[in-house]
Formats: structure tokens, sequence, C-alpha cells
């Protein structure tokens, strides 16, 4: 380089970055790239649309894999795709003879159905969507039930008739759960009101809190979240205000907010690892597998800490609901997309 | 509830909050004549190294220990930014640019590397509040008068506003208006590093990557919205978090009008304004401009 | 690295050995800035460039990766060369990008409606993203001229005002009618801009978009038009003097660089997404400003530049698998880059006017 300025502020930038990043000695280190170099054992890929940080939907997702990894003794590899890098991550994970790519969310249905024809060799799996080919199958995890309940909970409850939900997106998979907290709420109490906001953003922590804090002044006194990232802001609302979330996803009931009453929660490994031992075994199916509470991979778990508030009729009615959805006598509402 | 209830107002004090900080800092670095483009990058900054320095002292000070920690990555930032515009002439908006792209790329790594693994969501201590205030709002509270005061009644806010007018005159009156642009961008920087880190420990009390979501650019564009006045600023920040809450309220009342479009209408009333105004009269003249343009 | 440069010079026309020795230069000190960034962030350096190298070259699907990539990198580059070397500072790429990609959209169901398809829709398709992005940046340059708003103000909110409308739209009246998804409704695979081979991502558009760059140069300096874009940029004062009306070619260099924006929208929708979704903009427009400072705003230096920082993005999809921090840490290096870059042009400014204190 001719310019020794130039050399000198790189390397000023670079050693303060540096010390910014020696303030813990925890850093990053590439996982799996020495077991990259093993070939023909058994490779299973995911793919999620955001980092699997989120102590939510994605995180749930990350577990599933890691269970496949333990249980299968697996090769693992994960990525975060969206958007037009789709198609191109489903192929090069297909390229390198990964066994089994797993899309976590519609948005890699089309893709994959698109992508899959043209692999036969690896077998696709999407969380929701409709398409399927014979190497593409779907997960469709009925999350819905778990909102049915928490909709049931809320509005036996609740004590001033108004129980709230706040999403950040509104796409089908969210709409889809709220609709079942509705319906939920609407046969336990006909007369509940059911406020819905939309955030917009999911990373939006204050936009999440401030929607929340606005349905709590409209007297709202259970609110329930599909804010992905942003749910801190929910619980942190609820906290400051005294009123009741339900975690949704992931267990959060132990959430430092110390609100969370209950959780509709998705269950993901056992799912994962039966379409894993099914692709191992050569019985893989390119079928939509809807996946509910008579698997166990959507449960709806009490906070234990909150025992003592909830009446015992209401826990009753909740058990009652679960056993009706489980033995396939209550069909939650769901919308398919 | 009323939009324009005193509760509702006091309410949306802590959402307005950050913007307004970020854009009380930036109307007097665009009031010098500099424009600062990678406030977004610098709220991002205070935001996470808030959330560093609360986790790094926990205890009695955590909340302060992370207000300072925000401010001085912030002001840090504020110094690269102000070594290359101030003293190197390099273009404001191409380093401001660069600014938002290393503090978006500094605080996602380091947050995925030191934070990523916790499993749960993030939960920190914050400010304390006593009828919808904390010590933060009301101090600037005051610091609204102050700064108005500073900037319209002093010796240095007459050169401050000749820097950004016609830096000729600001040294010719024996000030040096590279000094007084680099005061300048480090108030800004301090300024946005509080926004950011009291996005963290006064509005939400968590940190989510990329949490600012585009609050700085929203400042900038307030402080032309408030006409460079500090009073203007603070109203029309606190205007834009009632239009949101509306916003909200609306949503849930279940008035069927698209949540986007809605979201739309600060940016979008902003550029109206602005348009219908225009900023011919009002605006630092040298705006912008490098200072060797001048030369 | 001078007697390549003077070897180059005797085979080649001097523009060539330029651009040659430029991007060497550039090779060069980037290889080094990435190695440092790498090892700071304790990157065993090694196996993540060759973990970077593999995604953006190793095969086939690297390069179409690549070159992906680099299309809406390079167009979205030129239209800020456009505007920038006009005086507009226009960062608001991103929301012309965005509606240029939206009316692109919006055309393709008219066509389908008229049994239009093939080449003559894909063509309707980018020119109707063009006008997209044009209209989109028109405004900025608009209210600049006639209202006196500053651009980088004007195109801040107009970006965040395309996304909310983009968002709008794909999830109400553009929507798809079957699944009830927020998306537009798919191209069909005969409507999509030509791949070589379907299953790379490689496309048309890198050839597009380097003929675009060609002839954006060309307009720039072999055309009094585009002289005249410049002289309204570099010195308000003489083009008043020589009675050109500046205001009337910044608009113009708004529109073009609005359309070159747009029209990379418009590939990104036709090649890439076939449909617009909540995710359509991936922030090109925003990360194009760097391309464009690293090719010193000349559009034939673009074209390196843009595959450069496209094999970086690209590069870092393969990196990101190994490391959590992957893909976020390219942004850094953009970052640095840029100010590198920056001072390194003061540091030659100040040498040439030697004796010469700032401050």
């Amino acid at each position: 380089m001719k310019s020794p300025f130039l050399i000198g502020s790189i390397a000023a930038l670079v050693l303060l970055s540096g010390c910014l990043s020696n303030s813990s000695p925890s850093a990053a280190n590439p996982k799996g790239s020495s077991s990259s170099k093993q070939s023909g054992s058994f490779k299973v890929a995911l793919l999620t649309l955001g980092p699997v940080d989120d102590a939510g939907w994605n995180a749930l997702a990350y577990n599933g894999l890691q269970a496949v990894k333990t249980k299968l003794d697996a090769q693992v590899n994960n990525q975060v795709a969206s958007g037009t890098q789709i198609k191109d991550a489903l192929r090069s994970y297909a390229q390198q003879g990964y066994n089994l790519v797993i899309g976590h969310g519609y948005e890699y249905n089309a893709p994959a159905f698109d992508v899959a024809k043209n692999f036969p060799k690896t077998d696709f799996v999407t969380s929701s969507g409709s398409q399927t080919a014979p190497n593409l199958a779907t997960f469709r995890f009925y999350l819905e039930q778990g909102f049915y309940l928490a909709g049931m909970m809320a509005a036996e409850m609740s004590k001033t008739g108004v129980i709230a939900q706040v999403g950040g997106d509104k796409v089908p998979p969210i709409a889809s759960t709220f609709d079942a907290f509705e319906a939920g709420a609407k046969a336990a109490n006909p007369k509940i009101k059911v406020l819905t906001v939309y955030t917009g953003n999911g990373n939006d922590v204050a936009a999440a809190k401030r929607a929340t804090e606005s349905v709590i002044a409209q007297h709202a006194d259970f609110v329930i979240h599909q804010a992905d990232n942003a749910a801190q802001g929910v619980f942190d609302a609820c906290k400051e205000h005294h009123v009741f979330a339900f975690g949704a996803n992931a267990n959060q009931n132990d959430n430092q907010s110390g609100v969370v009453i209950a959780s509709a929660v998705i269950n993901a490994d056992p799912a994962f690892v039966a379409v894993a031992q099914d692709v191992k075994d050569g019985t893989f199916k390119g079928s939509v597998r809807l996946v509910g509470m008579d698997t166990g991979a959507i449960e709806f778990d009490i906070n234990p800490k909150f025992q003592a508030q909830i009446p015992a009729k209401v826990v009753a009615s909740i058990q009652a609901a679960e056993a009706a959805i489980k033995s396939g006598k209550l069909v939650v509402p769901k919308l398919n997309f | 509830m009323s939009i324009l209830s005193v509760r509702s107002i006091i309410a949306t004090i802590p959402y307005a909050a950050p913007v307004a900080f970020a854009g009380l800092g930036e109307s007097i670095g665009q009031l010098s004549g500099l424009i600062n483009v990678g406030l977004e990058g610098m709220m991002l900054t205070g935001a996470y190294f808030a959330l560093v320095g609360t986790t790094l002292f926990p205890g009695h000070f955590a909340v302060e220990a992370g207000f300072a920690c925000g401010t001085i990555a912030a002001v840090l930032l504020a110094v690269i930014s102000a070594i290359f515009t101030v003293w190197l002439n390099a273009d404001q908006v191409v380093v401001g640019t660069a600014v938002n792209l290393l503090a978006l790329g500094l605080t996602t790594t380091l947050f995925r590397d030191h934070y990523g693994q916790s499993g749960s969501l993030i939960s920190l201590p914050s400010l304390h509040r006593t009828f919808g205030f904390d010590a933060l709002t009301i101090a600037f509270l005051l610091l609204l008068p102050m700064s108005w005061f500073l900037v319209y009644r002093t010796g240095w806010g007459l050169a401050i506003r000749a820097a950004g007018d016609y830096p000729p005159a600001a040294e010719s009156a024996g000030f040096s208006v590279r000094r007084l642009r680099t005061g300048a961008a480090l108030i800004g920087g301090f300024m946005a590093g509080l926004g950011g880190a009291y996005l963290v420990l006064g509005t939400t009390a968590t940190f989510t990557e990329n949490m600012t979501a585009g609050r700085g650019f929203l400042a900038i564009a307030l402080v032309t919205f408030g006409r460079w006045k500090p009073s203007w600023i603070a109203l029309a920040a606190l205007f834009l978090g009632l239009l949101d809450s509306l916003q909200y309220q609306l949503q849930a009342t279940g008035i069927h009008i698209s949540a986007y479009l809605l979201q739309s209408l600060p940016y979008l009333g902003a550029l109206i304004v602005l348009s219908i105004a225009g900023t011919g009269s009002f605006a630092p003249k040298s705006l912008g401009i490098p200072l060797k343009s001048h030369e | 690295m001078i007697s390549e440069h003077n070897k180059a010079k005797a085979l080649l026309p001097s523009w060539a050995s330029q651009l040659l020795l430029r991007s060497g230069l550039y090779i060069l000190g980037f290889g080094l800035l990435l190695a440092l960034t790498l090892a700071t962030f304790h990157l065993p350096v090694f196996s993540s460039a060759e973990l970077l190298f593999h995604g953006a070259f190793g095969d086939q699907f690297g390069i179409g990766r690549t070159a992906s990539k680099a299309t809406p990198l390079l167009l979205c580059g030129l239209g800020v060369i456009v505007a920038w070397k006009a005086g507009m500072f226009n960062i608001g790429g991103e929301g012309q990008f965005v509606s240029g990609g939206l009316l692109g959209a919006a055309v393709y169901p008219v066509l389908q409606s008229h049994h239009i398809s093939g080449s003559i829709a894909i063509v309707c398709i980018l020119v109707a993203s063009a006008v997209g992005g044009a209209i989109w940046a028109g405004i900025a340059g608009f209210l600049k001229v006639r209202r006196g708003v500053d651009v980088v103000i004007s195109t801040i909110l107009l970006n965040f005002i395309a996304f909310q409308i983009m968002k709008w739209l794909v999830s109400g009246p553009m929507m798809e009618k079957s699944g009830g998804l927020p998306e537009t409704p798919q191209i069909t695979s005969k409507d999509i801009l030509w791949h070589p081979n379907p299953q790379t991502d490689f496309h048309l558009g890198i050839a597009i978009a380097i003929l675009v760059a060609l002839v954006i140069w060309w307009i720039q300096y072999r055309t009094r038009f585009g002289l005249e874009m410049r002289v309204v940029g570099d010195n308000p004062t003489a083009a008043r003097s020589n009675r050109l009306s500046s205001g009337r070619r910044q608009i113009e260099a708004m529109l073009i660089s609005g359309a070159l924006c747009g029209l990379a929208g418009g590939i990104e929708y036709s090649a890439m997404a076939g449909q617009i979704g909540l995710d359509f903009n991936q922030n090109w427009g925003f990360l194009a400003i760097p391309v464009a400072l690293a090719a010193g705003l000349q559009p034939l230096y673009a074209i390196p530049s843009a595959i450069f920082f496209g094999s970086l993005f690209a590069g870092s999809v393969n990196l990101s698998r190994y490391t959590q921090s992957g893909d976020s840490v390219i942004y850094i290096i953009q970052a640095i880059v840029v100010l590198g870059l920056v001072a390194g042009q003061t540091w030659k400014m100040k040498s040439r006017r030697t004796g010469e204190v700032i401050g």
C-alpha cells in the first residue's frame, strides 16, 4: 500500500475493535469445522430465518437439531438464510451431500419445492407450508392447540374481561395462532374482548413494549405474544403494570420478569428426531406431518410458581380441554398456509 | 383512554426519549455544519455497551455503569467520526455510512460471541421510575432550556452557529471551526450514546440485535422537523411517540388500517412538513460541507 | 507492484492498466485487512479465508452466488456514483430498489392477463422497475431543487416510507390469492430472467449490470450531458457561471440514479426472488455505498469493486455456517475499508499540496 496513513488508521481501528472484543474471553470458535472433514456419515442441516439465540422460534429448532446430533450421532450444521439466500442455501447443503435439510419457517416451502426435484438424494423438510414432493415433507406444528388453551385460561381468569395478543409481523403462522387464542377465549367466555396488535417488527423490543402498554391501557389483564426476539418487551410491560403474560414457542415460564403464568410450547426435539430417523432408515415420506399435543410436540405448561393463584376450576377445565384435544374430540381451528 | 390525556403523554415519554436525546445532540452537530448519518450506529453502540456495562458491573450501580459504558463507546465512535469529517475533511455521508456498518457489525458480532449462547431472553435492571418520570427524563427536561441557552444565548453557541452557516466568519472572530465542530460532534456522540443506553436501560430493560430499528435515522429527520430548536425537537419526538401510541390503540380497537401504513406516518409526516416549509431559510448553510471547501 | 504496472502499461491501454493496478492494490490491501479482522475476532485466519474463498469461487454455485450478489451491488453502486457525482447525496438506494421491484411486480399480472410472456415480459418488468426507482428518487430530487429539502434527509425518510408501503402492498393489495401468505404471486419459470444453469444463481443480470456500467461511463465521460452533471456536483459556481441549469441536471441525475437502483430491484425480483415478500429488501442499496466509494466514484472501477464485495458477501455465507458471527464480521470489514479509503484519499491530497498544513 502506498499510504502509511492508511495502514496506520486501519491498524488503529482493528486494534480498537480488538480491545473491545477482548472484554471477555469467550470468543467464537468455529463449531464443527473439524467434524466437517468426516464424510459418508449421516448429515443434517438446519436453516433459520434469524439467529438461533432468540430463545423462541429459532432457538427451538436449533435445540431440535442438537437432539438429532446426539440421538442419531448425526453430523449437523446450521445457517441463517432468508429471502433470496434460501434457494442457494438449500442447494449448497444438498450439493455437499447432506441427507436431510430442514428449513424452519413457511418461507422455505416454495423454494424447497423447487430445489427438491433436482436433488433426489437429499430429503427436505420445512416447518409449515403446504407443498410436498417425494423428498419434501412439511411439519405443521399445531401450536394453535397451545394458544387455544391459553385463550381459555386468560378468559376464565381475566377480571377486566379484556385480554390481548401482541405480534411482530402479521404473517399467517402468527395470525393463525392468534385466531386460536381468540377461539379458546370465546369458548370459555363468549363475552370476552380480545385485542390484537402487530408491531410489524420482530426485533424492535421498544415497539413490542409500547404495543403491550397500549393494550394494557385498554384494560387487558392477560397478554400473549408472538413477538420473536422482541418478547422481552411484552414481558417487561406486563411486569410494570402487574398483569399476566403467556410465553410462546419456547417455555418462557422462568423469564426473569416473573409474569409468565404459562407457556404454549413447541417441543421440536421428538419431531426432528423422528423425521431424521425416517431419513436414516430410508422410510421418509413426503407428506404433511401435523404434530400436535397427542405426540407431545405441543405442550401447554402452567408455571408452577403461580399454582396458588390459579383456581382449581380453571386448571380442571384446561385439563379437560387438553384431554379432548389429545383424543381428537376437540379440534382447534387453524389456518392452512 | 384519550390520546391527549396527561397519563398517556407521560406514558409516551420513555419511548420518545431515546430519539429526543439523539435528536438534541444531532441538532447541535448540524448547527455546527455536521450531518451525522452514523447516528443510528452510535445509538446502537450506546445500546450494546450499556448492556456490556450493566453485565460487567452487576450490583448497586449496574445501571449507572451501563450508561457510562454506553456513552463512552458512542463518544469513541464520535471521535473516529470527527477525526475523519472534521480533521481530514472527509465527506460526512461517507463516514456516517461507515460508522453505521461498523456499529452494526461490531455489536452483532460481539453480542453473538458473548451473549448468544445464554439461551434465554436478556432481562436487565432498569432506571427507577416515579410517576412515569426517571432521573434521565427529568435531566432531559432541564437540558432543554440549558441547550437552548447554550446555543442561542452564549458566545460559544453563536460561534457554533457561525461554523455551520459561514465558517470564515467564525474563524475571523477568533474561533477554530475545527475545534467547534469537534466539540459539537462529541456532544452529538454523547447524546446518541445516552439515547441508545436509555433504550436499553430506560425504555426496555433488554437488548436485541439491531434493536435501534431506525431510531437514529428518525432522529436526523426530527432535527429538521423541529427546525434545530431543542424544545421543538423534543416536542416533535413526543408527537411522533403519541402518533405511534395512537396507531396501536387504533389497531386494538379493530380498525382495519394496515399497521404498516400507519407506521409510515411519522416519516411521511416529516417529509410533508419539510416539503411544505422548505428548509432553505432555517438550515445551517454549510451543513454537510467539509471545511476545505471554504479555504 | 510498480514493475507489474509498467509491464501492464506496455500491453494494455492506460485505462485498463489503471484498472488492473487499482484492483490489484485493493485486493492486496483488503486481504491484509481481512486477515487482521478475522484474527481480531479470534477466527482462524487461514481456514476462515479458505471458507470465504470457497463460498465465493469454489464451485459453480459459489461463482453464481458471487455474481448474483455483485449484480445489485454494481447497479446500486452505479446509482450512488451518478447521484453523488452531481452533488446529490442519494442514500435512498434501498428505497428505490424496493419501489423498483414493486412496480416490476405490479406490472407482471397485467402482462399475464394480456398473455405476454418470455423475453418481452422480462423487458417490460425491468423497464417498469427502472421507472419505479426513478420516480422514488425523483421525489427527493424535486424536493431538493424546488423546496431546498436536503437529499440525505429526504432519502432517509423515503427509504422508510418505501419499506412500509412494500409491507402493506405484499400483505394486502398485491398479495397472492391462494395461500394467504404475505407475498406477491410467483413468476412462472418461463418469465424468469435467463439462468444458463437453472441450478445455480448465475443469471443474465450480471451481464446487464456490466453493460450498464459501460453505458454510464460513456455518458459521464463522453457526453456533454454527463460532463454537465459532473460539473454541477464538482463546482456549482462554475456551473452557474456557464449558465448550466444545475437544478435540472441534479434532478436528472437523481432520476438516473433511481432508475439504476430500481433496475437492481427489478432484476432481484425477476431473476432471484421471483416474488416480493416481507424480506425483499436485503440492504443492497445501503451496502452499495461502500462499493461506489471503493471504486472512487468511477463507473468502470465499480465493476471489480462490486465483484469483490459480492464475493465477500458470497463467501461470508459459507463462513457463517461455521461461526455464529461469520456474516456480521463482513460489515466491519466494509466499514474499515471505507474509512481506510477515505484516509488514503486525504493523505494523497495532502501529499500533493506539500507544505500545506491542515487545521
